[in-house]
């Protein structure tokens, strides 16, 4: 590909950082300009209407409308139903209802605002409700909370988030998408090599633990080492264990999925983290095409068969 | 006179140390100067470095939502040609 050139554009949205890159023939820069600005209106769009965490969004207006039906815009109905999905995917593992269970393990703003007692959360709710509790009506396009429940859609829409604007990119020689770890990768590197991803050492963060050759698909990570806080001394974290509505006690510190879509890699990742080693792998196993890397407390990793494939330094 | 001699023997001896000591250590600077090889900015397509900062492009182009973000967009882009391994290491997979 030569007489191509790399155009980045970084942004923040989604509570994190977000890295684009194209590649394109270096008389066509404009177009990978404009496209790379369509990715960032796309996820200020997603941002702007599905965070929990802002105030005026569609997700919390639903989210303090509990009990009654909610006419959703396509944008809130897709994710929604792609949430439920999600959840009978995992036997309700991954549960977008936990959020009352989010909010009392003391996650009930903002990551970087969380030490900030003067800032009120978005809502308060409480019970405890399952994805089985949420009512879609595709007809009418309404989504209907039973009182006191409420949706989180996190980690799943900023995975269908970069799904979505890889369709942006995805007639460019090659491009990333980087959404704070959640990434994405179409075709290939300038020299026509794969994309390296290092895959990062939940306890040295400055450390790969292993380099990965990849092209055409997503990699994800989910990690109780991130996204860490203490009420009253007790050190919590943002994944909840639906079957007891706790932070996850698990041996496995981070989970890594690589698959076609960032959406679905995202969801093994964190059902294979809160599961723990043995069923965690188990499930990884269970999905075709779907590989996986599981680092546990002690130290120990535990790959899918076909992981070391696409490992180049092992 | 023999102590003015010696004196000055001795202070031409310091002088010569000293000049020693300088010419030794620039040598040694030199060369440490010269084994560091020159960055090549105008035969290399991979210099062709550009930074533009975009703190106002307004999102007017999305209407299919509810809510529309009334913030402009923040965002640094830069354009370049680079080696493959430079963007290697901006990819790195973690907890979110």
């Amino acid at each position: 590909m030569s007489g191509t050139v790399e155009i980045v554009r970084s942004f923040a949205a989604m509570n994190t950082d977000v890295e684009t890159i194209v590649w394109v023939p270096a008389s066509d820069r404009t177009s990978g300009e404009k496209a790379l600005l369509h990715v960032q209106e796309f996820f200020t769009e997603v941002e702007a209407n599905l965070s929990r965490f802002k105030q005026e969004s569609e997700l919390s207006l639903l989210n303090r409308t509990g009990g009654f039906p909610f006419h959703a815009s396509p944008l809130l109905f897709t994710a929604v139903t792609m949430a439920k999905e999600a959840a009978q995917m995992t036997g309700g593992i991954f549960d977008p209802a936990i959020l009352p269970d989010l909010l009392a393990a003391g996650y009930d703003r903002s990551f970087e605002k969380l030490s900030d007692n003067a800032e009120s959360p978005v809502y308060q709710l409480n019970g405890r409700f399952t994805w089985q509790d949420i009512t879609l009506n595709r007809d009418l396009s309404t989504i209907t909370l039973p009182a006191g429940a409420g949706i989180d859609l996190g980690g799943i829409v900023k995975g269908w988030t970069v799904d979505r604007v890889s369709e942006i990119l995805k007639d460019f020689p090659g491009y990333a998408i980087d959404a704070g770890g959640d990434i994405k990768l179409g075709g290939r590197m300038e020299d026509g090599d794969p994309w390296l991803v290092g895959v990062v050492n939940p306890i040295d963060e400055q450390d790969n633990l292993t380099i990965l050759e990849l092209t055409d698909c997503a990699v994800c990570t989910s990690s109780t080492q991130r996204r860490r806080w203490k009420v009253d001394g007790v050190t919590a974290h943002h994944l909840i264990d639906p079957r007891n509505r706790k932070p996850a006690i698990s041996e496995v510190f981070s989970a890594t999925v690589i698959a076609e879509s960032a959406a679905i890699a995202e969801v093994i990742a964190k059902t294979a983290l809160i599961l723990g080693p043995d069923e965690g792998m188990q499930f990884i196993r269970n999905h075709p095409g779907v590989k996986g890397i599981l680092v546990l407390s002690d130290g120990e990793l535990l790959r899918s068969a076909d992981f070391r494939e696409v490992e180049c330094v092992r | 006179m023999v102590n003015k001699t010696v004196k000055r023997n001795k202070i031409a001896a310091r002088g010569v140390v000293i000049l020693g000591t300088i010419l030794a250590s620039s040598a040694i600077w030199m060369s440490v100067v010269n084994s560091v090889k020159p960055v090549s900015v105008t035969s290399s397509p991979s210099s062709d470095v550009s930074l533009v900062i975009t703190p106002s492009i307004t999102n007017n182009d999305v209407a299919s939502t509810i809510v529309q973000p009334a913030v402009p967009l923040q965002s640094v882009v830069t354009t370049q040609t680079t080696t493959p391994k430079q963007t290697i290491s901006r990819l790195r997979t973690r907890g979110s």
